[in-house]
């Protein structure tokens, strides 16, 4: 992303790369534009070569990136995608479980007492903070597009990936894990995704 | 890490969410500077493309 400034206008610009690599962007700005042969000389000069040498790219190169304006970006994409970006100070841990075929428990569809305590088997984290702290949990799975059986899925994978939900609840003191759903106990249900 | 995801435009109007990106970000502009921010921290991940762009139908999230 930089911004320029030509004739005393600004530019903002984002440089893009589509690995997928079938499809390109054609208007304003891309590698054959009227804007490009026009004001390429001056992204060189006011952007790319104040880039480290190895950060330096050719305009023209056949490498799938392109460049594209703000404004056009935000009219043609529908979603950003940003890491994480967490203090230095905080701390990760990663648990590896799994949903298999006796503890897919799901959600309680009705409140008896065998679908309640069937929530119970579902895969459970004990987490005790030793003060009051602030806390970030995400629940992933492996992405669909790897391939299972060197057969690749397509979007939206619905065949390698599952609804899940994470839900949060506050057990006694002395528990190491919830024996049934206790709503009660609950204090956090994520959207099923 | 399950990345954050922004939606940058509404499927059904097909516009850029003017109204949450003016709530949280204090506009285009302020949605640039944000951007320019999470760049300089190396946390731009992608973005993609689902349903029908500017121009019509472009390509399928994925």
């Amino acid at each position: 992303m930089f911004e320029i400034t030509i004739g005393g206008e600004l530019f903002k610009l984002l440089r893009l790369r589509n690995p997928w690599g079938n499809t390109e962007w054609l208007g304003a700005w891309s590698g054959d534009s009227p804007e490009m042969k026009k004001h390429g000389a001056a992204i060189i000069k006011q952007y790319v070569s104040k880039l480290p040498p190895d950060e330096q790219f050719s305009l023209d190169a056949d490498d799938g990136t392109f460049l594209m304006l703000y404004d056009d970006w935000r009219d043609n994409f529908s979603t950003l995608f940003l890491n994480l970006d967490f203090p230095e100070d905080w701390t990760g841990v990663r648990f590896k479980s799994e949903w298999n075929k006796s503890n897919s428990a799901g959600l309680p569809t009705k409140y008896t007492k065998e679908i309640l305590d069937n929530y119970g088997k579902n895969p459970q984290f004990l987490i005790k903070p030793a003060y009051d702290t602030e806390i970030m949990l995400s629940l992933t799975q492996l992405g669909g597009r790897l391939p299972v059986d060197a057969k690749y899925s397509v979007y939206p994978f619905s065949e390698q990936l599952h609804y899940a939900a994470v839900g949060i609840f506050e057990v006694n003191n002395g528990d190491t894990h919830l024996s049934s759903f206790d709503k009660n106990k609950l204090t956090f249900m994520s959207p099923i995704k | 890490m399950q990345p954050e995801k922004i939606f940058i435009r509404d499927e059904k109007s097909g516009v850029f969410p003017h109204k949450m990106v003016a709530m949280n970000y204090g506009g285009a502009d302020g949605f640039w500077q944000f951007l320019l921010q999470r760049d300089n921290d190396s946390c731009l991940l992608g973005c993609s493309i689902k349903g029908y762009g500017k121009e019509g139908q472009l390509l399928l999230e994925g």
